[in-house]
């Protein structure tokens, strides 16, 4: 599968402010310069094969680049600095899961340590919105306490073909004490407010202590 | 250790002579690495520290190329210095190092005190036992490495040092630290060779069949050329020594399939990566991967095993978890065509899939892995099981493949971000063994424990004769044999639910253990302790004893001649009658 991605303008220029530049300032060295200093964010994705996990990070990774340019980017691991409310910066440090259920069973090998998990579902299938339910047990029951989880609806484009209704995920996700946003990597809208949503959320001890 | 690595030697890199200079970078360092040689011998390939902009001149395909080389190639330079980090993925973690440097300054006069701790350190190694402590043998060359890296900030020779340099400086002491230990440390775990035999097991069964479709690769994906790459990077992993370097080989080898995704597919993501890499995984084979992946996280500094190394590395190991688990359930095949192959490969245990296959989702259940102490136990006990020749195999479910894993928990628990916070152990799906295994097993144990007298303790009345026993017993009594019956009812059940087998009585294993018992020596015979009244309370709510269901025979009591409380039930309160001993 692949990202649908609008070619016609699609391009959110207004998520720059959010996160633009933060990488530049002061470490030219890229990678090197960050990893000396910046605190890392584990954040996990799960959810169902074909929900589009990967292309919601692909867009906010490159939402800043011109989407045209054919540049290569490993989509199952990304990383990407995002700003804290109290202007410090952190660097998320993004890890896919594979979906399919025969994979299911290795997840906690991924998700253990990990900070924040966003739980993505596709708004157009039961199915998916199903398993995205099973993950939340899961992370409840297995991961760390402190792990911020958000509730992502994604393919928030298609509402003609909608199958979960609005209003049946964010009971769910006030149920269950997570925050709930609904997004498209195909339009960008509300692709960095997942990720300012959990940056805002993580417990202070993290935009201080750099966490292994 | 039969296929020790041939490591390090300096001509052996001639293949990749101006390829990727990580490469060269792990070429030139050779297994005669000595503070005091010469060190002149190390530069010969070694590279900067930096790490962009690295050319390159191979180019089998795009998947090897260097992101540097890209990077001029493709993009405008301030795209690319401002994409950073993010557009040039596995630079970072690949990136050549100077060992050179750590060797020149550790010939520095001003060196004098960390060379003597250094050598001071690798010699009590060498002269301490090979038991196979690996954890503790871990503890100690981290505990050295974080505390060396200390030391170097506030040392003469690194002042004013920037982090790079430090970082270098502590990349370099590990490097020459598990080259010089790589014999005590490497492959030497009982559970590590157990681990390696297990998975070259299943991959050689897998790659005498397996297909990209069964893994439900698709189509755009199939790309001969890339794979083979990918392969010949992982198996490169034996060649090298140090930890860094191994990861190194398994980043190159995830890197040439991250590439050929990202080229064919804008945002396949890791529901693409990890089958691709499951299946390269199988082909390449590389012998002693799990001892690999096991050194790596004993003697990779854990505060450098993190980001993008992590990430892949987590997928290597989920890679072998995937394949060392595998059952028909795991692959898009028909299920007697997967058990056909695996018998004709060999496979022990694979008649056994029969029954997991044929059950609806497959027999299994969620287990807390044993502490990691039972490592060597687990995995001995999964593959000693499946020799039990069972009478109808359609009912045994399957053997689990070295299921609950302590080795991978550790893994876990190294990559764990707050190890004190930590969650709790990872619960695996393991299919059940067949139940005359899991007694077999139960009654080997319950003899030595018998021996060691831990049943007296327990169970206080097990060697006690009527004559022993006071009225006042009898509530006691009544209530261990409530306790029993209830405890035997819920686990009988529960092997019910999950296995869907009654939990009958295998005929044979009974009979020989009362034998056994027989001929052990009489221990302290019958104490009473204090009754607990709190379980009499409970048990006699409990709904299950109301409705006075009908007990299977208890595997050990129906065996065991008459034992005291069936007698007393009956009608005997107080009898003096004596009861035949039980350990008569």
């Amino acid at each position: 599968m692949g990202c649908a991605n609008s070619k016609s303008g699609g391009r959110d220029r207004q998520g720059e402010k959010a996160v633009r530049g933060l990488d530049g300032g002061g470490n030219g060295g890229g990678a090197r310069g960050a990893a000396g200093g910046m605190p890392r964010i584990k954040m996990v994705l799960l959810g169902d094969s074909g929900v589009g996990k990967s292309c919601l990070v692909l867009r906010f990774v490159r939402g800043q680049f011109d989407p045209s340019s054919k540049v290569t980017v490993g989509a199952a691991f990304m990383s990407h600095p995002v700003a804290l409310p109290d202007s410090s910066t952190v660097k998320f440090e993004i890890w896919d899961t594979a979906g399919q259920e025969r994979y299911a069973s290795l997840a906690p090998l991924y998700y253990r340590g990990a900070s924040a998990a966003a739980i993505v579902y596709d708004i157009t299938s039961k199915d998916s919105f199903a398993k995205a339910k099973h993950w939340v047990k899961e992370l409840q029951k297995n991961a760390s306490q402190e792990i911020v989880i958000i509730l992502v609806g994604n393919k928030s484009d298609m509402e003609a073909d909608r199958d979960v209704s609005a209003e049946e995920a964010k009971e769910y996700a006030d149920e269950n004490a997570m925050e709930y946003i609904e997004a498209s990597a195909k339009t960008a809208h509300n692709v960095n407010e997942i990720f300012e949503s959990i940056a805002a959320h993580l417990p202070k001890i993290l935009s201080q202590g750099e966490p292994k | 250790m039969a296929s020790r690595p041939r490591t390090g030697t300096e001509g052996s890199h001639g293949s990749h002579g101006g390829g990727d200079p990580a490469l060269e970078y792990v070429a030139s360092v050779g297994k005669g690495t000595d503070l005091d040689e010469n060190g002149s011998k190390f530069m010969a390939s070694s590279s900067s520290v930096g790490m962009e902009g690295e050319g390159t001149g191979k180019g089998v395909t795009e998947g090897v190329s260097q992101e540097g080389g890209e990077k001029g190639g493709r993009n405008g330079g301030g795209v690319a210095a401002e994409a950073g980090e993010v557009q040039q993925p596995f630079v970072a973690s690949t990136a050549p190092l100077t060992f050179t440097d750590f060797l020149e300054k550790m010939r520095a006069p001003a060196a004098m005190d960390l060379v003597r701790g250094i050598k001071g350190f690798i010699n009590d190694m060498l002269k301490s036992s090979t038991t196979g402590d690996a954890e503790g043998d871990s503890q100690k060359v981290q505990s050295f490495l974080s505390q060396s890296e200390v030391a170097f900030q506030s040392h003469p020779l690194w002042h004013d040092s920037s982090y790079e340099e430090l970082e270098a400086a502590g990349e370099g002491l590990e490097k020459y630290l598990l080259t010089k230990l790589y014999g005590r440390c490497f492959g030497v775990a009982a559970e590590d060779k157990e681990r390696d035999e297990l998975l070259n097991q299943r991959m050689k069964a897998l790659r005498s069949f397996i297909k990209p479709e069964h893994l439900d690769i698709p189509d755009k994906y199939w790309n001969e050329q890339s794979w083979t790459l990918a392969q010949k990077e992982l198996q490169k992993i034996n060649t090298y020594k140090a930890p860094r370097d191994k990861i190194v080989c398994i980043l190159n080898c995830c890197k040439v399939i991250s590439n050929l995704l990202s080229i064919s597919v804008e945002g396949a993501g890791a529901d693409d990566f990890l089958p691709i890499l499951i299946y390269v995984l199988i082909m390449a084979a590389p012998p002693q991967l799990e001892s690999n992946l096991a050194f790596i996280m004993r003697y990779r500094l854990a505060s450098r095993l993190n980001g993008e190394a992590a990430y892949f590395y987590t997928n290597m190991v989920s890679a072998t978890t995937f394949i060392e688990t595998i059952s028909p359930s795991s692959l898009s095949i028909d299920a007697s065509e997967f058990i056909a192959h695996m018998q004709a490969a060999g496979v022990p245990g694979s008649q056994d899939y029969q029954s997991q296959s044929a059950a609806p989702g497959g027999v299994t259940m969620t287990e807390v892995p044993p502490p990691a102490g039972a490592a060597a136990a687990t995995a001995t006990d999964s593959r000693n099981g499946v020799g039990v020749v069972t009478p109808n195999p359609k009912q045994a479910p399957a053997m689990p493949p070295a299921s609950p894993n302590p080795l991978q928990q550790e893994r876990e628990e190294r990559l764990l971000s707050n190890p004190a916070s930590g969650p709790p152990p990872v619960p695996e799906p393991v299919s059940l063994p067949p139940l005359s295994v899991v007694e077999e097993k139960g009654s080997t144990m319950l003899l030595e424990a018998e021996g060691l007298g831990e049943l007296h303790m327990r169970y206080k009345f097990l060697y006690s004769s009527l004559s022993d026993l006071k009225l006042k017993d009898l509530g006691v009594l009544l209530n261990d044999y409530k306790e029993l019956a209830l405890r035997f009812e819920s686990l009988s059940r529960g092997y019910k639910l999950v296995s869907g087998k009654d939990l009958a009585l295998e005929e044979q294993a009974a009979p020989r253990l009362v034998k056994a018992f027989h001929r052990t020596t009489p221990l302290v015979g019958g104490e009473v302790g204090q009754p607990s009244g709190e379980g009499l309370i409970r048990l006699a709510d409990n709904p299950v004893m109301a409705a006075g269901g009908a007990l299977p025979d208890p595997p050990l009591m129906s065996a065991l001649p008459t034992p005291p409380m069936q007698q007393q039930q009956q009608q005997q309160p107080v009898s003096n009658s004596p009861l035949p001993d039980l350990l008569s």
